[in-house]
């Protein structure tokens, strides 16, 4: 591979050196040289289209995109003569009459909307042009944000984002001239797209207030809140978060651009439904009183409880049942307090215990693998439901580098529709094979990603027929082995040597339990889930003492004797692994309102 | 034996006005008469003077007939083909002499122009290629492949001074050595068939009358750049000329004249059309192969220019019709012969779009250099009617008018842009004084806002800003500094745009504004038009000398303004209901009409006692 | 297809658009007035175009006019040729015509005994 050639430039004047191909921004950037960008932006294709980043070069009568023109070598350019503020000036002030910008109406007031910026670092005060007053639609059916077309300035960052970044290419513009307008599919509202996946990545990037998350608006500018690197806890791909909160609330839940794991992108679950959600918040401990009704009571009442009911029967079978949610830390605890009970166990997703394994079983740089895989196998996962941002990479192999994509499950997933081969795992026949190793014959750098299912006995039968039908290919082209467990911090719990569940029933059901503890953490719903597996519900009502440790009140909690409130993830301090090994930090944005303290700190403080 | 052949114009001018009722009437009545054995009826692309249609040319003996009907077949057949006389009731006349025109060698509209692209347009039958190959087609390109480098076909296109026809007149020559030098492959051509510019129609004739051409030229490309795949990206709204490539296409790879290894060589070129839907943008190259390409037909910011990354990120070339269909007779006649044509910085011809108020509208080819007066007035025929010359609007929507005292200009692109317009793909609109400048200007950004793709924000929003200007002024909503504004947004736009579209869309403004400052100025100060052609600047009055009280025009009113003077056989239009639609002036059949526009000097004639005119009962206002 | 093929093949089609290029050879002028086609000037021209068609000659159009002036004597042909001579032949039935066709189109001979005296041109 050759090297890049070095070229220099001259900017107003200053000498500038960068490498054959980089575009004039990117090294008047590099130079600490400003070049007022409305359209622009980092991660994205150029698109040349707000003409703000214009600049002129010396011996051409055009100005042109310093954003998407590369750098010939020796060119003189200039970014701020008379005549290209004057042309940026004009610019904008067409843009503002164009539709209806109402600055006092738009949550992005006072310093978080590119266009204004623009608008007050050119001096605009007023403008020369007749203001247009079109009728612009605003599409509210989505559920955690807006599109208000009446602030859109077709800067098209939403349009490159879904199309680049998420790869579903939800948005994209209809008809022409002025009557252009960003559409959703063909014309859909948000609420009634099938391909939307509500990432908010749009909304993230969009300079105006035209896309806006609902949970943010007029919360106030962004430079006025509080900003804490933390990581998502939902899944095990662990995105890095950059989270804005104010006065003790989240404001806004942006991807960390700097996280190796996501580069900035997060999915529908780590950017809203972890906080904007509404649920019921468990504040103080409850203790379920003579009257058979939980009443708030204070910690020591409740640790006491807890000791003078286990202290009054010590023959009785305790067990304690955790979360794949804890941390690293609260797992360490629960080892460390593991001989206090007869049994002790966390329970996982449907064959998942087999993907939680020792932490040899990580895949490090994982994610880099799949931005450079040309054929992806996808076994018994779905994450375009489960893990978003991983779906989005897989999305942007084949869609942008035209990578092969084969689907092996029993259930359907939205990255269906994107497969050369969607099989049902169930009913696989031989010609069927003979497909797959036609799809597969070019592959240089295939990439396996399996999940829990492939761990189920088909699913094992199809595995080892994929790695089957790699051997037979030539030396070195075989795939890139990726196990894609579902829950949080599977791999934290590879080392503790916890016993995995993935029923509870017969676990509950070998001996009768007497003492039983849940600690449910940061669940979403509450440990809810439990009770949906047959023959729980009733196995739990058997249990003399249930001790349900959990952040939101739900059908779990409501069957407890006793209920300790934990924190959630946004109150937590300590570290998960992530699916490909990487140990991140989980830091607290919010301070707990409340009485409530972290797992281990519970724990600790009750069976210690 | 074949002893003549009758020639049957079969361009989409004569289509519409029914020439397919002709030649069927020809060949029934030729059956008829015993005489189809002896006379052949050639269908061919268009002839050039289109407003003549439907036309017949009758070789060897070079007749040339002008609107001739179905009904006029038999007796056409029995004067000229039994007894061998010219049917004198269908030859043109000549314009200055009144003379009968017998031959189309006399003809002026032919006889001053010097067809070199549209050579077998009106002569072979565009849907035969042997009758291409028999004048001397693929002739060149056989020699190209079998006796010529690459290198040697490019010195020869350079050598010949061929300029893009498109609109640019980039050197031919050199914009195929770039595309030569670029080390990327596969490299592809395209010819540009969008002709999006509204009465542009010089490609469409080439494409209909003489697709092979096109064709023929696109291998010769290939050979001397080393493309292998060419695209035809051609408008939807040409069905015509997309049967007729289809079928020329058809012909070529049966012949074995397009595919693999063209006359045994090991060169091999594929040709396939793109059929656009409906936008003058994708016109602008880059757009174009957006549009191939499947995306939005929306421009890319160049650098990076196609022949380094065009098509799919690979080297690509774009030329025009009128570009390619030059290729082949340059190298079957040879550079040298070519550039005697034309003038010192651009040889050869162009085919011009005459239409307007002219009285031959049709096609002519003519050398570069030639005067916009030769053309107009030599070859057009002038203003029909005795209406003087206004101004002459070329290059489309991206040009500008030319009054009359720049008629003497030579024609070519540096000339024309010292004047403000530029020669674009050869449309010319003449105007006369019943053409008003503020409309035509208004006309074309109209076009140009409704076409802009909406990429970048100074056309989208600028040509819009400039389109509300205009209306307001013609409308009579104007005002003085709003002149100011035009040329402000039209600096902007034409500076800051993206795209050529956006960057000419204000020429239309500036070069009216440059020469008919004059006619705004009447139409805001006075609120006057003095061309009688903005609607609301005008009035209608009733003049009683002439008025036979007939009140067809008051049945005619569609808001019923029109009435009856009480006691008189007169009527009266009450002006403050009339929407000067004009309906009453062109149902009057007594010249009683006055269509005025006087402006703010106008005085309302004073109103007589009226009533409803008979058989109506509408409410005489107060 | 390569150069040979072509060429045959322009050769074998430039007969089909010969007619439109004007400026053959020789040029046969049919007398087709009343009293021509009375005479039988119709058949004449019918074997004229055949016999020409069949000797494939290409250098010769054939046209018709009206009246030649010279009624007593139609059936009457004129050639004119490309050099401005013109020789007009009188009296025609098919069988002289065949002989015109052979000699004076075909081998550039012209038939003395069936011409007649030098006309100018009247058109």
């Amino acid at each position: 591979m050759s090297t890049p050639k070095q070229i220099t430039v001259t900017i107003d004047g200053k000498t500038c050196t960068g490498t054959a191909g980089q575009t004039i921004l990117e090294i008047a950037s590099a130079h600490g040289i400003v070049i007022p960008t409305l359209c622009y932006l980092k991660g994205l294709s150029s698109w040349g289209g707000c003409r703000i980043c214009i600049v002129e070069i010396k011996g051409s009568p055009k100005v042109v995109p310093s954003c998407a023109t590369p750098a010939m070598d020796g060119a003189e350019i200039i970014t701020n003569s008379d005549r290209l503020i004057q042309l940026r000036k004009c610019t904008l002030e067409l843009l503002f009459s164009e539709r209806n910008h109402l600055c006092p109406m738009c949550p992005y007031n006072k310093g978080d909307c590119g266009l204004q910026h623009q608008g007050l670092a050119h001096g605009i005060t007023g403008i020369r042009y007749q203001y247009l007053y079109p009728a612009m639609p605003i599409d509210l059916t989505a559920k955690y944000f807006g599109l208000d077309q009446n602030r859109c300035i077709l800067c098209t960052r939403c349009v490159r984002t879904c199309d680049e970044i998420e790869g579903v290419h939800t948005l994209d513009v209809a008809n022409r001239g002025i009557r252009n307008q960003i559409v959703v599919d063909l014309n859909a509202t948000f609420g009634a797209s099938d391909t939307c996946t509500s990432c908010g990545a749009c909304v993230a990037n969009c300079p105006t207030g035209a896309l806006f998350d609902k949970a943010a608006a007029f919360r106030g500018p962004l430079a006025s809140c509080q900003t804490v690197l933390t990581t998502c806890t939902e899944c095990p791909v662990g995105c890095g978060l950059k989270v804005f909160t104010k006065e003790n609330r989240i404001v806004n839940v942006f991807g960390d651009p700097d996280s190796p794991v996501n580069k900035g992108h997060l999915c529908v679950k780590g950017r809203y439904e972890t906080w904007a959600d509404a649920r019921e918040r468990i504040t103080q401990p409850l203790v379920r009183g003579a009257d058979g009704q939980l009443h708030p009571a204070t910690w020591p009442a409740a640790i006491q409880r807890i000791k003078d009911t286990l202290a009054q029967s010590p023959d009785w079978e305790t067990g304690l049942l955790v979360s794949p949610r804890l941390t690293n830390e609260a797992v360490q605890t629960v080892r460390k307090l593991a001989d206090k009970f007869d049994r002790v166990a966390a329970f996982v997703a449907p064959y998942e215990a087999a993907l939680c394994g020792q932490p040899e079983y990580a895949a490090p740089d994982s994610l880099q693998r799949l931005d450079e895989a040309d054929a992806i196998i996808v076994l018994g996962a779905r994450p375009s439901e489960d893990h978003g941002v991983v779906a989005a990479r897989i999305r942007r192999a084949v869609r942008q580098r035209g990578a092969k994509l084969l689907i092996f499950h029993a259930r359907k997933s939205g990255l269906d529709r994107y497969a050369n081969i969607c099989a049902n795992v169930v009913s696989l026949e031989r010609s069927f094979w003979k497909q797959v190793a036609e799809t597969l014959a070019d592959a240089q750098r295939p990439v396996l990603v399996y999940g829990p299912q492939a761990m189920s006995p088909i699913g094992v039968t199809v595995l080892e027929r994929l790695l089957k039908s790699f051997e037979d290919k030539k030396e070195g082209t075989g795939p890139a082995v990726i196990p894609l467990p579902r829950s949080a911090n599977s791999l934290g719990f590879g080392a503790a040597g916890l016993e995995l569940l993935e029923e509870i029933g017969p676990w509950l059901d070998t001996k009768p339990m007497s003492f039983l503890c849940i600690v449910a953490s940061d669940e979403p719903d509450g440990g809810a889930r439990l009770l949906e597996e047959r023959y729980v519900r009733p196995l739990l009502s058997e249990v003399d003492c249930l001790v349900v440790q959990a952040a939101y009140r739900s059908a779990l909690t409501d069957m407890a004797q006793v209920v300790l409130p934990a924190v959630t993830w946004a109150e937590k301090f300590g570290t998960i692994t992530n699916f490909e090994g990487r140990v991140l930090p989980v830091r607290p944005v919010l301070a707990p309102v409340g009485e409530m303290r972290d797992d281990q700190t519970i724990l600790e403080s009750v069976f210690a | 034996m074949i002893r003549s052949n009758v020639l049957v114009c079969g361009g989409a001018g004569c289509l519409s006005s029914g020439c397919h009722a002709v030649q069927d009437a020809l060949k029934q009545e030729l059956t008829k008469r015993g005489l189809d054995k002896e006379i052949n009826i050639v269908v061919t692309g268009c002839m050039g003077p289109c407003d003549l249609g439907p036309v017949l040319l009758v070789h060897p003996d070079g007749t040339f007939y002008q609107r001739v009907t179905a009904l006029d077949v038999p007796a056409l057949v029995e004067e000229h083909f039994i007894k061998g006389r010219a049917y004198t009731k269908l030859l043109p006349k000549d314009e200055v002499t009144a003379n009968l025109i017998t031959t189309q060698r006399d003809f002026g509209f032919f006889a001053k122009q010097e067809k070199i692209v549209l050579a077998n347009c009106g002569v072979i039958d565009a849907e035969n290629i042997e009758e291409y190959i028999a004048r001397d087609g693929y002739a060149a390109l056989g020699t190209v492949l079998t006796a010529k480098k690459p290198a040697d076909v490019i010195a020869e296109i350079k050598l010949s001074g061929l300029r893009g026809r498109g609109g640019a007149g980039f050197p031919t020559g050199v914009k195929w050595e770039l595309l030569a030098k670029a080390p990327v492959t596969p490299k592809f051509l395209i010819c540009n068939a969008d002709e999006g510019d509204p009465g542009a129609f010089m490609n469409r004739a080439v494409l209909e009358g003489d697709p092979h051409a096109v064709l023929e030229g696109m291998c010769i490309g290939g050979y001397a750049t080393g493309a292998s795949r060419g695209f035809i990206y051609i408008r939807a709204e040409y069905p015509l000329a997309i049967k007729r490539l289809q079928i020329a296409i058809d012909q070529a790879y049966k012949y074995g004249l397009l595919g693999k290894n063209l006359f045994g060589t090991d060169f091999s070129f594929d040709i396939e059309m793109r059929i656009g839907a409906g936008a003058f943008v994708c016109g602008e190259e880059t757009a174009l192969m957006r549009s191939i390409e499947g995306r939005r037909g929306q421009p890319m910011p160049r650098p990076p220019f196609p022949a380094q990354r065009g098509l799919w990120g690979k080297p690509t070339n774009i030329n025009n019709v009128e570009t390619w269909a030059t290729v082949p007779v340059i190298l079957r006649k040879g550079a040298n012969w070519y550039n005697q044509f034309g003038t010192e910085k651009t040889k050869g011809t162009k085919v011009f779009a005459l239409a307007g108020k002219i009285r031959n509208t049709g096609l002519v080819e003519v050398p570069y250099g030639t005067t916009l007066r030769q053309i107009i007035f030599g070859i057009g025929g002038g203003i029909p009617g005795g209406k003087k010359f206004k101004a002459v609007q070329t290059g489309g929507p991206s040009g500008g008018v030319i009054p009359a005292e720049h008629l003497d200009t030579p024609v070519e692109y540096e000339s024309l842009q010292k004047l403000g317009s530029i020669m674009g793909s050869g449309g010319m609109v003449v105007m006369d004084e019943d053409s008003c400048m503020v409309d035509v200007a208004r006309f074309f950004l109209e076009f140009c806002c409704d076409e802009s793709c909406g990429k970048c924000p100074p056309c989208r929003v600028g040509t819009k800003q400039i389109l509300n200007l205009l209306e307001r002024i013609c409308a009579g909503e104007g005002q003085m500094e709003d002149l100011d504004k035009l040329e402000q947004l039209a600096t902007v736009i034409k500076d800051a745009s993206l795209c050529g579209l956006g960057q000419t869309a204000p020429n239309p403004v500036l070069t009216t504004l440059r020469y008919f400052r004059h006619e705004y100025e009447a139409h805001i100060k006075e609120k006057r038009c003095p061309a009688r052609v903005c609607r609301e600047l005008l009035t209608y009055t009733i003049h009683y000398d002439n008025c036979v009280g007939c009140s067809i025009c008051a049945r005619n009113c569609p808001t019923n303004t029109i009435f009856k003077v009480k006691g008189q056989k007169k009527y009266y239009i009450v002006e403050d209901d009339c929407i000067h639609c004009g309906a009453c002036f062109d149902v009057c059949k007594f010249n009683a009409i006055l269509k005025a526009s006087d402006g703010t000097a106008h005085v309302v004639p004073p109103k007589p006692e009226l009533e409803p005119p008979p058989g109506r009962k509408t409410q005489v206002p107060a | 297809m390569n150069l040979e093929e072509l060429k045959k093949l322009k050769e074998k089609a430039q007969r089909q658009v010969a007619l439109r290029e004007g400026n053959k050879k020789y040029r046969v002028v049919v007398s087709m007035g009343t009293s021509g086609i009375a005479a039988g000037a119709r058949d004449v021209m019918k074997t004229m175009l055949d016999e020409i068609e069949k000797r494939g000659l290409d250098d010769v159009e054939v046209r018709v006019t009206g009246e030649h002036g010279l009624e007593d004597v139609e059936p009457v042909i004129r050639i004119e040729e490309a050099g401005g001579e013109e020789t007009t032949y009188a009296r025609l039935d098919a069988e002289k015509a065949k002989k015109i066709v052979a000699e004076h189109l075909g081998k550039g001979k012209k038939v003395e005994n069936l011409a007649v005296g030098k006309q100018k041109k009247t058109d």
